[in-house]
């Protein structure tokens, strides 16, 4: 098998300077830095691909990431016919006989004890009687098929030199305005986290939470922004954020914030403004902002924010800028962050817009 | 310096638009405009989660509708196969119905043929199935046979009430397979962890274990995968031998949704299965085929 692989290593140098000049033109790897690159000319004057990163760098790493999905998969399919093609040649057969030999030939025959076993193993799947039972042993007899065709595909790329070249698109930093937002933490913290939320879903509290670890863990190294992002038809949603917004008004955000998260997600109208009073909230001044609707105001401006960053569903945080959906585990959150933290006493640039001077400096945000 | 890259998706696009000719029998009537359009099938038509949570039916890649207020509210035109017939025909005449339901299944489909032909559609468009495979359990995924003389039972109806001259068309499912590598790709990005969605959100209606869950390996998925494949060659014999036997109307399939390779900004970010805007909006312009209609009566 030595002399496949070193077949393969030069396959590779060979391919090398071809597939650099693919990526480079899809704007994946490094040539994808060249923000210079001019893209348009108006009047003499050109519009550059960093001027359009501006406004569209999310949008663009999206379809980066998907061309990049997309040359791996057809790769890897490619790679995966020209092993079983060679391997058919070098025994003299054709793909064909190859794969019914080594895959058809070479499944064991389904017993009605293995049916049995499955049972035994997946009770969940008995029932629909004599019927349900054949369609067991059908899916029992394709699935073993497939897994030995899987194996035998994945035994021959163990003996190849199969890589696959493109780098992914690195994630960008977006541009998130955080003036007039509620804010807590370090005011001088290398890393800020703009976490795009509302108080009425069990996902954006269980993110929350993990903000909020982050900041236990890393005292005086997180700036922790508040702006919400909800479905505008989600009446609960819509009310909490607004109470928000008139906590953040009356200077207690943060204790409205934890007040209604504690409540996990479930914010009927009673909770809310249970909370409210928890938070300490003057509940007239409320109302009379309420009546008003700037607050709700407030709230659309929030949501057509996190929509030019990219934001589709939340919770989102953006992590100096870098975009980072809040459904991700703990630990890939703290990577980021311990990233950015290193990042930063090193000089890296961080493009998030500053802190806004309306916040209070006392490490709670304040009135707008 | 040139990219070619941005030009690989009007290309795939252009690609994909290329007009399938209608493969009709010489003798068959003259094809109705399709003004008075019906579409039957599942969530997928519904735009579930394409946009906002729940039903997005102006995004439908079929029955989509752009007004004032989708204009004012910055929802995605996903230029549906609805609106695409206003602009060539005109709207005197126009009717959309949409009898698709979220869940439907093929169980379901001579129910919504029946409410087509009760609407004397001119277009009735078919993409059903995805509730076939997509099951709790694999042993509740039906066998080809049921399948087919579910969809069979629909045809017969559509057969014998649409007026002459309907066109009936029959829209392949969907590769699930391919939204679940798509899931994958979301989290590789850093833009959502489907399966945290999943098991968080989702968990009470868990969308698709027969693909989705993490637990059946990628030999299920395949299984389930290759389960599409086989009710995709029942949707496509079937609705041929239908065009062939029927002069009174035209049956065409179109595999141009289960080929097309779906990308990340295909499928929600709300629930990671169902097609985002941007994907609904890819639908419509993979399955939009003006050749149908050539040669139309009013």
């Amino acid at each position: 098998m030595t002399g496949v692989k070193r077949t393969g290593r030069l396959s590779g140098l060979l391919i090398v300077p071809a597939v650099s000049l693919l990526l480079a033109a899809a704007g994946i790897g490094p040539a994808a830095a060249a923000g210079d690159e001019v893209i348009a000319v108006l009047d003499g004057r050109p519009i550059t691909l960093a001027e359009i990163e501006e406004n569209a760098a999310f949008q663009i790493y999206r379809l980066r990431g998907s061309i990049h999905s997309l040359l791996e998969r057809e790769a890897r399919e490619i790679a995966d016919r020209r092993l079983l093609e060679r391997e058919a040649a070098r025994r003299g057969l054709s793909v064909e006989a190859l794969l019914k030999e080594e895959v058809d030939g070479r499944v064991a025959p389904l017993r009605e004890s293995d049916i049995d076993a499955y049972l035994a193993e997946h009770p969940e799947e008995a029932g629909r009687g004599a019927e349900g039972r054949a369609r067991l042993r059908s899916y029992l007899e394709e699935r073993s098929r497939i897994q030995r065709r899987l194996d035998y595909v994945a035994a021959l790329r163990e003996k190849s030199d199969y890589r696959f070249l493109a780098a992914p698109p690195e994630r960008p930093r977006i541009r998130v305005a955080t003036e007039g937002a509620p804010w807590r933490g370090s005011p001088d913290a290398p890393v800020t986290i703009v976490h795009f939320a509302h108080f009425s879903s069990p996902v954006c509290a269980a993110s929350a939470q993990k903000i909020r670890r982050l900041l236990e863990e890393f005292p005086g190294k997180i700036r922790w922004v508040h702006r919400s992002f909800l479905d505008t038809r989600d009446d609960d949603a819509l009310r909490a954020a607004e109470t928000g917004e008139g906590a953040f008004r009356q200077g207690r955000f943060w204790e409205f914030h934890d007040a209604i998260l504690a409540r996990g997600g479930r914010t009927p109208a009673g909770a809310i403004r249970q909370a409210a009073r928890e938070a300490g909230l003057d509940m007239q001044r409320l109302a009379d902002e309420q009546g008003k609707g700037t607050l709700l105001n407030r709230v659309r401006e929030d949501i057509g924010r996190g929509v030019r960053a990219g934001v589709q569903a939340a919770p989102v945080l953006f992590v100096n800028g870098i975009y980072m959906s809040g459904t991700f585990p703990y630990e890939d959150l703290r990577a980021l962050v311990l990233r950015e933290i290193g990042g930063n006493q090193t000089g890296s640039e961080t493009r998030v817009q500053g802190k806004s001077p309306g916040n209070t400096g006392n490490g709670k945000g304040g009135r707008p | 310096m040139k990219r070619p890259i941005r030009f690989i998706i009007p290309v795939l696009v252009v690609v994909l638009l290329a007009p399938g000719v209608p493969q009709a029998a010489a003798d068959t009537a003259a094809p109705l405009c399709p003004k008075r359009l019906s579409s039957t099938g599942d969530s997928m038509t519904e735009a579930i989660d394409a946009e906002l949570p729940a039903a997005n039916h102006w995004a439908s890649w079929v029955n989509g509708y752009h007004g004032f207020w989708e204009w004012l509210l910055g929802l995605t035109n996903v230029y549906s196969h609805n609106q695409r017939i206003t602009k060539i025909y005109g709207s005197s005449g126009r009717a959309n119905y949409m009898e698709a339901k979220s869940g439907a299944d093929m169980f379901d489909f001579a129910a919504q043929a029946a409410q087509a032909v009760s609407r004397q559609a001119h277009y009735v468009t078919v993409l059903m199935g995805h509730n076939d495979a997509c099951q709790d359990r694999f042993i509740d995924i039906p066998s080809n046979a049921v399948f087919e003389d579910k969809f069979r039972e629909g045809m017969d109806i559509l057969k014998a009430g649409l007026p002459k001259g309907a066109t009936v068309y029959v829209v392949g499912i969907v590769d699930i397979y391919r939204l679940w590598e798509v899931a994958q790709d979301k989290k590789a990005l850093g833009i959502v962890d489907c399966e945290v969605l999943w098991a968080t959100t989702l968990l009470k209606w868990y969308p698709c274990s027969t693909m989705l869950n993490p637990l059946i390996g990628e030999a299920g998925r395949q299984y389930t995968k290759a389960r599409i494949q086989g009710f995709n060659a029942i949707l496509k014999a079937v609705t041929e031998g239908y065009n062939a036997a029927d002069p009174n109307h035209r049956y065409v399939y179109t595999p141009a949704a289960f080929e097309y390779k779906f990308g990340e900004r295909h499928v929600s970010d709300i629930d990671c299965f169902h097609p985002s805007a941007y994907g609904q909006k890819t639908l419509s312009e993979m399955t939009w085929n003006p050749a149908l209609f050539t040669g139309c009566t009013k």
